[in-house]
């Protein structure tokens, strides 16, 4: 049964450099790298060393833990440099692409005639299983677990996100057969963005129960959807996966080859032309910003500004990230009349009345990374709770985690958010606390102790 | 500014040096005048323009006309008992209603804040 759903709390940040829907090239550069890191709580085993070839869709690592979770390369070319941190940690595996790609041939395979644990079995032995996440605890997947339903949202609300509807247009097919092939492990929720028209790709999309949601961000993400469509409870799991990702799994299926590619939006205030690029899971960046970005201190995210990553100019785009965003660094002392605490504030972005960025709600604002004051203790109540539209009290939530009170935790709703549910919270907490960091290790926690 | 700041860091005193157990007195005075470079290092990149000093900026600027009420309003009911003039004018003898006042309320709050600080 459908659902409509309105959310009325949460935020839209109004950023400067929204990429312009034009899709553009970029040069080739063979420098791919897969970061183990960006699989959280993965314990890595290499089937490759150095020097090895491999093909598109080659085994390189699995998870030590869960033999099954096979992760593969998303080119083809010469394993060049397996970096290692403390204690041998495996970092990151360095591959150098050919500039034509080979693949493995994993054999076309028509989903909607197959169990689920054949699909299972092909999604796991093929590299794509990284792709479907878990609620609770916001990792990899299970396969052993039987989760109660799969999400996946149609649009992304984050600032500067890239338009699902406009990547994705006629994408129909491999969409269509992702979700075919999601369909036989469990129910699938697709949920659209009811402010628009959503795309073919999504309007049409069969073997999935489409939702519809509006309000502002964070109503893209998954985790305010599942709360407000199927509640995760202590026992029960949910299955989450990108939009991006269903079409990769359903080229996959369709084609036999695992095509990592996907749109990446070059997005922020330091971009001269920001655009769309088909890129490669892992992808260099130096090419896609070489004289494209403004000169002067940048701070270079691979994802979001609320919750990617930071990166160097000669990084790679992360396993799980749609778009590169660009802003500038905020290190300067700020003098307190002028730009300080006791400025006017008529050009700064805050969600308090102090300052007046509530006067002008259409605003682009060209934000820094300054973190804008110092850490302290909580002080401020009742702010959090503006921007979280989850029945569930933030501030307690993130104290509970604080002092490690596994049972209260429980109570107060571990189960359903992650990290980047609290995002927002994040952004307008006036005691600058790292709360996304907090609940990660929360979850963590939880895992470990009663699951 | 960059001047004022250059100033200010040319009077930090060394951690180790002669003055080291006045660098909290040097700091507050520093992050009074100036919000720090500091930049964000975990989670979300960018942060709301809002701090807890700029937050209690404006306490004190709301709570500035109560304490002005209050000081009259007590220097003006403190007259109205001693000349047992119920129909005493609000508005006349204003110098002694805020001195009276002033005598009576500063006390408590400097010493409210003074304990609360301490």
């Amino acid at each position: 049964m459908s659902k409509t759903i309105s959310i009325r709390k949460g935020l839209d940040i109004k950023l400067l450099g929204e990429a312009e829907k034009v899709k553009s090239a970029v040069d080739f550069a063979d420098n791919f790298i897969i970061k183990t890191t960006d699989f959280h709580g993965l314990t890595p085993k290499l089937t490759v060393k150095i020097g090895d070839k491999v093909k598109a869709g080659s085994v390189i690592f699995f998870d030590k833990n869960r033999e099954s979770i096979k992760f593969t390369s998303p080119v083809s070319g010469e394993i060049t440099d397996i970096v290692r941190g403390e204690k041998r940690k495996i970092l990151s595996i360095n591959i150098k692409a050919t500039a034509e790609t080979t693949y493995e041939d994993f054999g076309v395979k028509d989903p909607s005639k197959m169990s689920g644990d054949e699909v299972k079995a092909h999604m796991l032995g093929s590299g794509v299983w990284p792709f479907v996440k878990m609620r609770p605890i916001d990792i990899i997947a299970n396969p052993a677990d039987k989760p109660k339903a799969i999400f996946i949202s149609a649009f992304d609300s984050s600032p500067l996100a890239p338009d699902y509807d406009y990547v994705l247009h006629g994408e129909n097919a491999n969409f269509q057969a992702g979700i075919t092939a999601l369909s036989k492990l469990a129910k699938v929720h697709l949920t659209v963005n009811g402010s628009t028209a959503p795309d073919a790709t999504f309007a049409n999309a069969k073997d999935c129960q489409i939702n519809k949601i509006t309000g502002k961000h964070p109503a893209g993400n998954v985790g305010t959807q599942i709360h407000h469509i199927d509640p995760i409870n202590k026992g029960e799991f949910v299955w989450t996966v990108n939009a991006q990702d269903v079409a990769i799994i359903g080229r996959l299926f369709l084609t036999g080859k695992l095509d990592a590619s996907r749109m990446i939006a070059l997005t922020g205030s330091e971009v001269k032309a920001p655009k769309y690029y088909k890129m490669t899971i892992g992808s260099p960046v130096k090419k896609l910003l070489a004289g494209n970005i403004n000169e002067g201190n940048n701070r270079i995210i691979s994802g979001n500004v609320l919750t990617g990553d930071k990166i160097d100019a000669d990084g790679n785009i992360g396993f799980y990230h749609n778009q590169v965003t660009v802003i500038p660094e905020g290190s300067e002392p700020k003098f307190m009349m002028t730009k300080g605490w006791m400025e006017p504030g008529f050009g700064k972005f805050s969600i308090n009345r102090s300052y007046f960025s509530w006067m002008m709600p259409g605003k682009k604002y060209r934000m820094d990374t300054n973190l804008n004051g110092e850490i302290r203790n909580f002080v401020v109540t009742g702010e959090m709770e503006k921007v979280f539209p989850f029945d569930i009290y933030p501030m307690q939530l993130i104290k509970s985690v604080m002092y490690k009170d596994l049972d209260l935790m429980e109570k107060l709703g571990i189960y359903e958010v992650a990290p980047e549910d609290f995002a927002l919270c994040e952004f307008v907490c006036t005691s600058k606390i790292d709360i996304q960091d907090v609940i990660r290790q929360g979850l963590d926690d939880v895992y470990k102790e009663c699951m | 500014m960059k001047a004022i700041e250059k100033m200010m860091r040319k009077m930090e005193p060394d951690h180790h040096g002669k003055w080291a157990k006045f660098h909290p007195v040097w700091d507050g005075f520093y992050t009074f005048l100036f919000t720090p470079g500091e930049t964000t290092k975990k989670g979300s990149h960018i942060r709301d323009g809002i701090d807890l000093k700029r937050t209690m900026f404006f306490v004190i600027l709301a709570l500035v006309p109560c304490l002005l009420f209050g000081i009259y309003n007590t220097g003006h009911w403190h007259y109205v008992a001693e000349t047992g003039n119920m129909k005493l004018p609000y508005w006349e003898m204003i110098g002694d209603k805020i001195i009276y006042g002033a005598l009576q309320v500063l006390p408590i709050v400097i010493v409210s804040y003074g304990v609360g600080l301490g």
